[in-house]
Protein backbone atom coordinates (compact mmCIF):
# COMPACT_ATOMS: atom_id res chain seq x y z
CA UNK A 1 0.00 0.00 0.00
CA UNK A 2 1.28 3.40 -0.82
CA UNK A 3 1.99 5.88 1.82
CA UNK A 4 -1.00 8.28 0.76
CA UNK A 5 -3.09 5.24 0.74
CA UNK A 6 -2.15 4.43 4.04
CA UNK A 7 -2.84 8.01 5.02
CA UNK A 8 -6.32 8.33 3.30
CA UNK A 9 -6.97 4.90 5.35
CA UNK A 10 -6.46 6.72 8.68
CA UNK A 11 -8.28 9.26 7.55
CA UNK A 12 -10.87 7.63 6.17
CA UNK A 13 -11.13 5.51 9.29
CA UNK A 14 -11.16 8.24 11.45
CA UNK A 15 -13.62 10.30 9.87
CA UNK A 16 -16.29 7.83 8.92
CA UNK A 17 -18.13 7.80 11.91
CA UNK A 18 -18.98 11.81 11.47
CA UNK A 19 -19.32 11.33 7.80
CA UNK A 20 -22.19 9.61 8.87
CA UNK A 21 -23.74 11.29 11.63
CA UNK A 22 -23.90 14.23 9.43
CA UNK A 23 -24.73 12.25 6.24
CA UNK A 24 -27.67 10.75 9.08
CA UNK A 25 -28.57 14.53 10.23
CA UNK A 26 -29.02 15.37 6.44
CA UNK A 27 -30.83 12.70 5.42
CA UNK A 28 -32.60 11.26 8.19
CA UNK A 29 -32.12 7.81 6.40
CA UNK A 30 -29.19 5.35 8.01
CA UNK A 31 -29.03 3.64 4.43
CA UNK A 32 -28.86 6.66 3.24
CA UNK A 33 -26.47 8.10 5.22
CA UNK A 34 -24.02 5.18 4.90
CA UNK A 35 -23.86 5.52 1.15
CA UNK A 36 -23.42 9.40 0.84
CA UNK A 37 -20.82 8.91 3.39
CA UNK A 38 -19.32 6.38 1.30
CA UNK A 39 -19.15 7.91 -1.68
CA UNK A 40 -18.11 10.84 -0.41
CA UNK A 41 -14.95 9.40 0.92
CA UNK A 42 -14.62 8.04 -2.82
CA UNK A 43 -14.56 11.00 -3.77
CA UNK A 44 -12.31 12.43 -1.44
CA UNK A 45 -9.94 9.22 -2.42
CA UNK A 46 -10.13 10.63 -6.39
CA UNK A 47 -8.54 13.72 -4.93
CA UNK A 48 -6.41 12.35 -2.57
CA UNK A 49 -3.48 14.21 -4.11
CA UNK A 50 -4.55 17.47 -4.12
CA UNK A 51 -6.57 17.53 -0.80
CA UNK A 52 -4.30 15.38 1.45
CA UNK A 53 -2.21 17.67 2.54
CA UNK A 54 -4.89 20.61 2.59
CA UNK A 55 -7.75 20.10 4.45
CA UNK A 56 -8.95 16.65 3.36
CA UNK A 57 -11.92 16.50 6.50
CA UNK A 58 -13.17 19.75 5.09
CA UNK A 59 -13.36 18.62 1.34
CA UNK A 60 -15.31 15.63 2.49
CA UNK A 61 -17.67 17.59 4.43
CA UNK A 62 -18.48 19.66 1.14
CA UNK A 63 -18.78 16.82 -1.05
CA UNK A 64 -20.90 15.42 1.42
CA UNK A 65 -23.41 18.68 1.63
CA UNK A 66 -23.10 18.90 -1.97
CA UNK A 67 -24.46 15.17 -1.96
CA UNK A 68 -27.56 15.62 -0.09
CA UNK A 69 -28.12 18.88 -1.88
CA UNK A 70 -30.88 17.22 -4.15
CA UNK A 71 -32.83 16.66 -1.05
CA UNK A 72 -33.58 20.60 -1.34
CA UNK A 73 -35.59 19.74 -4.21
CA UNK A 74 -37.34 16.71 -3.05
CA UNK A 75 -40.45 16.54 -0.54
CA UNK A 76 -39.11 13.33 0.87
CA UNK A 77 -39.06 14.40 4.91
CA UNK A 78 -39.52 17.32 4.58
CA UNK A 79 -41.75 19.15 7.00
CA UNK A 80 -40.51 22.67 6.39
CA UNK A 81 -42.37 25.41 8.85
CA UNK A 82 -42.51 29.09 7.98
CA UNK A 83 -44.31 30.39 10.96
CA UNK A 84 -42.69 29.88 14.00
CA UNK A 85 -44.77 28.36 16.79
CA UNK A 86 -45.66 31.07 19.98
CA UNK A 87 -42.71 30.29 22.49
CA UNK A 88 -43.43 27.35 25.07
CA UNK A 89 -43.89 27.34 28.60
CA UNK A 90 -40.63 25.60 29.80
CA UNK A 91 -40.86 21.89 30.12
CA UNK A 92 -38.30 19.73 32.70
CA UNK A 93 -37.21 16.89 30.20
CA UNK A 94 -36.87 13.39 31.32
CA UNK A 95 -33.98 12.01 30.39
CA UNK A 96 -30.92 13.17 28.12
CA UNK A 97 -31.67 9.75 25.16
CA UNK A 98 -35.25 11.04 25.05
CA UNK A 99 -34.27 14.77 24.80
CA UNK A 100 -31.43 14.05 22.09
CA UNK A 101 -34.35 11.90 20.10
CA UNK A 102 -36.72 14.90 20.59
CA UNK A 103 -33.93 17.63 18.93
CA UNK A 104 -33.21 15.43 16.13
CA UNK A 105 -36.90 14.85 15.40
CA UNK A 106 -37.19 18.62 15.97
CA UNK A 107 -34.45 19.14 13.11
CA UNK A 108 -36.21 17.42 10.61
CA UNK A 109 -38.96 19.84 10.78
CA UNK A 110 -36.71 22.06 9.40
CA UNK A 111 -36.72 22.87 5.56
CA UNK A 112 -33.61 20.61 3.92
CA UNK A 113 -32.07 23.76 3.31
CA UNK A 114 -32.13 25.08 6.99
CA UNK A 115 -31.12 21.87 8.27
CA UNK A 116 -28.04 21.58 5.94
CA UNK A 117 -26.95 24.69 7.32
CA UNK A 118 -27.79 23.55 11.03
CA UNK A 119 -25.41 20.59 10.38
CA UNK A 120 -22.79 23.08 8.79
CA UNK A 121 -22.26 25.47 10.74
CA UNK A 122 -22.88 23.51 14.23
CA UNK A 123 -22.10 20.19 13.30
CA UNK A 124 -18.70 20.58 11.49
CA UNK A 125 -18.66 24.14 13.14
CA UNK A 126 -17.94 25.28 9.58
CA UNK A 127 -17.54 29.20 9.56
CA UNK A 128 -20.63 31.07 7.53
CA UNK A 129 -18.49 31.69 5.00
CA UNK A 130 -16.90 28.73 4.40
CA UNK A 131 -21.00 27.37 4.43
CA UNK A 132 -21.69 30.36 2.00
CA UNK A 133 -18.94 29.22 -0.27
CA UNK A 134 -19.61 25.13 0.33
CA UNK A 135 -23.38 25.74 -0.80
CA UNK A 136 -23.26 28.70 -3.17
CA UNK A 137 -25.33 30.59 -1.07
CA UNK A 138 -24.53 34.49 0.00
CA UNK A 139 -23.41 35.10 3.47
CA UNK A 140 -26.44 36.76 3.86
CA UNK A 141 -28.26 34.26 3.14
CA UNK A 142 -26.73 31.45 5.33
CA UNK A 143 -26.85 33.88 8.17
CA UNK A 144 -30.77 34.24 7.68
CA UNK A 145 -31.02 30.51 7.23
CA UNK A 146 -29.02 29.59 10.35
CA UNK A 147 -30.79 32.63 12.31
CA UNK A 148 -34.48 31.08 11.11
CA UNK A 149 -33.59 27.88 11.80
CA UNK A 150 -32.13 28.06 15.58
CA UNK A 151 -35.77 30.44 15.98
CA UNK A 152 -37.44 27.57 14.94
CA UNK A 153 -35.51 24.87 16.69
CA UNK A 154 -35.45 26.56 20.42
CA UNK A 155 -38.64 27.36 19.75
CA UNK A 156 -40.18 23.84 18.60
CA UNK A 157 -37.92 22.35 21.63
CA UNK A 158 -39.81 23.83 23.94
CA UNK A 159 -43.30 23.50 22.57
CA UNK A 160 -43.27 19.69 22.77
CA UNK A 161 -40.88 17.86 24.99
CA UNK A 162 -40.79 14.58 24.74
CA UNK A 163 -43.44 12.96 26.85
CA UNK A 164 -42.98 10.03 28.81
CA UNK A 165 -45.42 7.32 26.98
CA UNK A 166 -46.83 4.78 29.81
CA UNK A 167 -44.37 2.30 28.03
CA UNK A 168 -41.04 4.50 28.34
CA UNK A 169 -41.99 5.46 32.33
CA UNK A 170 -42.60 2.16 33.57
CA UNK A 171 -46.62 2.92 34.47
CA UNK A 172 -47.49 0.28 36.98
CA UNK A 173 -43.89 -1.12 37.87
CA UNK B 1 -26.77 23.78 28.74
CA UNK B 2 -28.00 26.39 26.18
CA UNK B 3 -30.24 24.96 23.67
CA UNK B 4 -27.41 24.89 20.98
CA UNK B 5 -25.07 22.92 23.17
CA UNK B 6 -28.02 20.61 23.51
CA UNK B 7 -28.63 20.09 19.83
CA UNK B 8 -24.81 19.96 19.32
CA UNK B 9 -24.99 16.86 21.75
CA UNK B 10 -27.82 15.45 20.08
CA UNK B 11 -26.39 15.88 16.91
CA UNK B 12 -22.80 14.12 17.89
CA UNK B 13 -24.96 11.37 18.95
CA UNK B 14 -27.83 11.37 17.58
CA UNK B 15 -30.41 8.22 19.46
CA UNK B 16 -30.64 5.04 17.16
CA UNK B 17 -28.34 5.91 14.79
CA UNK B 18 -24.92 3.70 15.09
CA UNK B 19 -22.13 4.55 11.94
CA UNK B 20 -21.52 1.07 10.04
CA UNK B 21 -17.89 0.04 9.25
CA UNK B 22 -17.48 1.25 5.46
CA UNK B 23 -15.82 -1.15 3.27
CA UNK B 24 -12.37 1.22 2.42
CA UNK B 25 -11.45 -1.44 -0.13
CA UNK B 26 -14.48 -0.90 -2.42
CA UNK B 27 -14.27 3.22 -1.24
CA UNK B 28 -10.41 2.93 -2.74
CA UNK B 29 -11.29 0.88 -5.33
CA UNK B 30 -13.66 2.93 -6.89
CA UNK B 31 -11.69 6.23 -6.29
CA UNK B 32 -9.10 4.97 -8.02
CA UNK B 33 -11.41 4.30 -11.22
CA UNK B 34 -13.08 7.91 -10.71
CA UNK B 35 -9.06 9.30 -10.46
CA UNK B 36 -7.83 7.53 -13.46
CA UNK B 37 -11.24 8.83 -15.54
CA UNK B 38 -10.51 11.91 -14.61
CA UNK B 39 -6.65 11.68 -15.75
CA UNK B 40 -8.08 10.60 -19.12
CA UNK B 41 -10.26 13.33 -19.04
CA UNK B 42 -8.05 16.22 -18.64
CA UNK B 43 -5.49 14.40 -21.05
CA UNK B 44 -7.98 14.58 -23.63
CA UNK B 45 -10.12 17.35 -22.90
CA UNK B 46 -7.59 20.92 -22.80
CA UNK B 47 -9.48 24.37 -22.28
CA UNK B 48 -9.69 24.77 -26.21
CA UNK B 49 -12.18 21.55 -26.51
CA UNK B 50 -13.99 22.89 -23.37
CA UNK B 51 -14.65 26.04 -25.08
CA UNK B 52 -15.48 24.05 -28.44
CA UNK B 53 -17.61 21.79 -26.14
CA UNK B 54 -20.23 24.00 -25.07
CA UNK B 55 -20.62 25.82 -28.51
CA UNK B 56 -21.36 21.95 -29.69
CA UNK B 57 -23.91 21.55 -26.85
CA UNK B 58 -25.66 24.72 -28.18
CA UNK B 59 -25.77 23.15 -31.64
CA UNK B 60 -27.03 20.20 -30.67
CA UNK B 61 -29.99 21.89 -28.81
CA UNK B 62 -31.49 23.12 -32.17
CA UNK B 63 -34.18 21.69 -33.02
CA UNK B 64 -35.41 23.19 -36.00
CA UNK B 65 -33.87 20.51 -38.59
CA UNK B 66 -35.18 17.44 -39.91
CA UNK B 67 -37.56 16.10 -36.88
CA UNK B 68 -36.29 12.38 -37.49
CA UNK B 69 -33.99 12.47 -35.16
CA UNK B 70 -31.44 14.75 -32.81
CA UNK B 71 -28.81 15.80 -34.89
CA UNK B 72 -25.79 14.37 -33.40
CA UNK B 73 -21.84 16.08 -32.80
CA UNK B 74 -19.04 14.04 -32.41
CA UNK B 75 -18.74 12.14 -29.38
CA UNK B 76 -17.08 15.03 -26.83
CA UNK B 77 -14.55 14.17 -24.53
CA UNK B 78 -15.68 14.18 -21.16
CA UNK B 79 -15.06 16.93 -19.17
CA UNK B 80 -12.84 16.72 -16.17
CA UNK B 81 -13.70 18.31 -13.08
CA UNK B 82 -10.51 18.73 -11.35
CA UNK B 83 -10.92 22.12 -10.86
CA UNK B 84 -14.17 22.46 -8.63
CA UNK B 85 -12.98 20.30 -5.91
CA UNK B 86 -16.03 19.84 -4.90
CA UNK B 87 -17.90 18.29 -8.11
CA UNK B 88 -18.43 15.42 -8.78
CA UNK B 89 -17.48 13.90 -12.00
CA UNK B 90 -18.77 15.62 -15.09
CA UNK B 91 -19.67 13.29 -18.00
CA UNK B 92 -20.33 13.75 -21.61
CA UNK B 93 -21.79 17.11 -23.14
CA UNK B 94 -22.69 20.46 -21.31
CA UNK B 95 -25.79 20.97 -22.73
CA UNK B 96 -26.23 25.24 -23.38
CA UNK B 97 -30.18 26.20 -23.03
CA UNK B 98 -29.38 29.68 -24.82
CA UNK B 99 -31.35 31.08 -21.61
CA UNK B 100 -29.49 33.42 -20.05
CA UNK B 101 -30.32 35.24 -16.27
CA UNK B 102 -27.83 37.42 -14.46
CA UNK B 103 -25.46 37.18 -16.96
CA UNK B 104 -25.49 33.34 -16.73
CA UNK B 105 -26.25 30.87 -19.16
CA UNK B 106 -28.30 27.83 -17.21
CA UNK B 107 -26.69 24.96 -18.96
CA UNK B 108 -27.51 20.90 -18.57
CA UNK B 109 -24.94 18.44 -17.89
CA UNK B 110 -24.52 14.80 -16.24
CA UNK B 111 -22.65 13.88 -12.73
CA UNK B 112 -21.69 11.04 -12.16
CA UNK B 113 -19.48 9.81 -9.05
CA UNK B 114 -19.15 6.23 -10.59
CA UNK B 115 -18.88 5.83 -14.64
CA UNK B 116 -18.78 2.37 -14.96
CA UNK B 117 -22.13 2.16 -12.54
CA UNK B 118 -24.51 5.41 -14.24
CA UNK B 119 -27.61 2.75 -13.45
CA UNK B 120 -27.01 3.71 -9.86
CA UNK B 121 -25.07 7.20 -9.92
CA UNK B 122 -25.90 9.61 -12.92
CA UNK B 123 -27.71 12.54 -11.33
CA UNK B 124 -28.82 15.58 -14.30
CA UNK B 125 -27.55 18.99 -13.11
CA UNK B 126 -29.08 22.59 -13.47
CA UNK B 127 -26.26 25.14 -13.38
CA UNK B 128 -25.41 28.40 -14.67
CA UNK B 129 -22.44 29.47 -16.04
CA UNK B 130 -20.51 32.80 -16.97
CA UNK B 131 -17.77 31.90 -19.06
CA UNK B 132 -18.31 28.12 -19.88
CA UNK B 133 -15.42 26.75 -17.71
CA UNK B 134 -16.25 23.89 -15.74
CA UNK B 135 -14.68 25.82 -12.05
CA UNK B 136 -17.43 28.59 -12.95
CA UNK B 137 -20.35 26.31 -13.24
CA UNK B 138 -22.99 26.78 -10.31
CA UNK B 139 -25.07 24.29 -9.47
CA UNK B 140 -28.79 25.04 -8.90
CA UNK B 141 -30.79 21.70 -9.09
CA UNK B 142 -28.97 18.20 -8.61
CA UNK B 143 -31.73 15.60 -10.11
CA UNK B 144 -31.24 12.05 -10.31
CA UNK B 145 -34.00 9.30 -9.24
CA UNK B 146 -33.86 7.27 -6.15
CA UNK B 147 -31.72 3.95 -6.26
CA UNK B 148 -30.88 2.42 -9.43
CA UNK B 149 -31.99 1.98 -12.66
CA UNK B 150 -31.45 5.46 -14.10
CA UNK B 151 -30.38 3.99 -17.68
CA UNK B 152 -33.74 2.06 -18.05
CA UNK B 153 -35.95 3.09 -20.68
CA UNK B 154 -38.07 6.13 -20.32
CA UNK B 155 -38.18 9.65 -18.41
CA UNK B 156 -35.98 10.04 -15.53
CA UNK B 157 -34.82 13.06 -12.88
CA UNK B 158 -37.79 15.14 -14.19
CA UNK B 159 -38.08 18.55 -12.48
CA UNK B 160 -40.86 21.05 -12.66
CA UNK B 161 -39.80 24.36 -13.66
CA UNK B 162 -39.60 26.58 -10.60
CA UNK B 163 -38.58 29.70 -8.97
CA UNK B 164 -35.75 29.20 -7.30
CA UNK B 165 -34.43 32.41 -5.63
CA UNK B 166 -36.04 34.42 -7.45
CA UNK B 167 -34.76 32.31 -11.17
CA UNK B 168 -36.89 30.90 -13.35
CA UNK B 169 -35.62 27.04 -13.89
CA UNK B 170 -36.75 25.55 -16.46
CA UNK B 171 -38.86 21.79 -16.91
CA UNK B 172 -35.48 19.33 -17.66
CA UNK B 173 -34.95 15.47 -17.48
CA UNK B 174 -33.60 13.40 -19.94
CA UNK B 175 -35.04 10.38 -21.52
CA UNK B 176 -33.17 7.25 -22.28
CA UNK B 177 -34.63 5.77 -25.79
CA UNK B 178 -34.89 6.64 -29.22
CA UNK B 179 -37.41 9.87 -28.94
CA UNK B 180 -37.87 11.72 -31.77
CA UNK B 181 -40.03 14.32 -29.48
CA UNK B 182 -40.96 15.17 -26.32
CA UNK B 183 -44.20 16.93 -25.51
CA UNK B 184 -45.99 17.94 -22.56
CA UNK B 185 -49.16 19.90 -21.92
CA UNK B 186 -49.74 23.15 -20.60
CA UNK B 187 -51.82 22.79 -18.01
CA UNK B 188 -53.59 26.12 -18.52
CA UNK B 189 -53.55 26.75 -21.69
CA UNK B 190 -53.98 22.85 -22.77
CA UNK B 191 -51.35 23.40 -25.68
CA UNK B 192 -49.12 20.60 -26.54
CA UNK B 193 -45.57 22.04 -26.17
CA UNK B 194 -41.93 19.99 -27.37
CA UNK B 195 -39.28 20.17 -25.64
CA UNK B 196 -35.68 20.61 -27.09
CA UNK B 197 -33.62 17.75 -26.69
CA UNK B 198 -30.07 17.21 -26.89
CA UNK B 199 -28.00 14.00 -27.34
CA UNK B 200 -25.70 12.58 -24.40
CA UNK B 201 -23.35 9.68 -24.34
CA UNK B 202 -21.32 7.97 -21.18
CA UNK B 203 -18.30 5.90 -22.03
CA UNK B 204 -20.11 3.26 -23.35
CA UNK B 205 -22.19 2.83 -26.43
CA UNK B 206 -24.72 1.95 -24.75
CA UNK B 207 -24.83 4.48 -22.64
CA UNK B 208 -27.22 6.92 -24.38
CA UNK B 209 -29.85 9.45 -23.23
CA UNK B 210 -31.39 12.68 -24.15
CA UNK B 211 -31.30 15.70 -22.31
CA UNK B 212 -34.69 17.63 -22.42
CA UNK B 213 -35.92 20.96 -21.21
CA UNK B 214 -38.85 23.14 -21.67
CA UNK B 215 -39.09 26.67 -23.11
CA UNK B 216 -39.25 29.15 -20.13
CA UNK B 217 -39.01 32.67 -19.73
CA UNK B 218 -36.87 34.81 -16.99
CA UNK B 219 -38.87 36.71 -14.71
CA UNK B 220 -42.22 34.95 -15.32
CA UNK B 221 -43.47 32.13 -13.57
CA UNK B 222 -42.29 28.61 -14.66
CA UNK B 223 -45.48 27.21 -16.58
CA UNK B 224 -47.40 24.27 -14.82
CA UNK B 225 -46.64 21.28 -17.54
CA UNK B 226 -48.51 17.63 -17.40
CA UNK B 227 -48.60 15.06 -19.37
CA UNK B 228 -45.10 14.35 -20.35
CA UNK B 229 -44.82 11.76 -23.66
CA UNK B 230 -42.12 10.58 -25.49
CA UNK B 231 -42.94 9.43 -29.21
CA UNK B 232 -40.65 8.17 -31.90
CA UNK B 233 -40.06 8.81 -35.26
CA UNK B 234 -43.06 7.25 -36.46
CA UNK B 235 -45.08 9.32 -33.92
CA UNK B 236 -45.30 6.23 -31.54
CA UNK B 237 -45.95 7.14 -28.21
CA UNK B 238 -42.97 5.49 -26.44
CA UNK B 239 -42.54 3.65 -22.74
CA UNK B 240 -42.61 6.28 -20.08
CA UNK B 241 -41.08 4.28 -17.45
CA UNK B 242 -41.29 3.72 -14.21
Amino acid sequence: MARGDEDFVAFATASSARLQRAAYLLTGDPHQAEEAAQTALVRVYAAWGRVRHKDPYAYARTVLANLVTDQWRRPMREYAIETMPEQPAPHDVADAVSKRRWLIDALRTLSPRERTVIVLRHFFDASEADVARELNLSAGTVKSLNSRALAKLRITVGLMPPLRTETEAGVGR
Amino acid sequence: MTGLEELKDAMHSPPGFEPAPLDLEHVMSAGGRMRRRRRFAVGTASALSVAALLIGGGQLTDLDGPADGIPVADRSAPMPSAVNSSAPGVLGVVVETGQFVDGRQWILYVETTDPDDLDGTLSLVLGRTRTGTIDDFKIAIVSHDPGAGRMNPGFHAVEAGRLLDGRTTPTFGYYVGDAARITARDAVTGKTVEAHRAAWKGFAESEKAQIFWFDFTQGRPPVNLTDLTAYDKNGTELPAGR
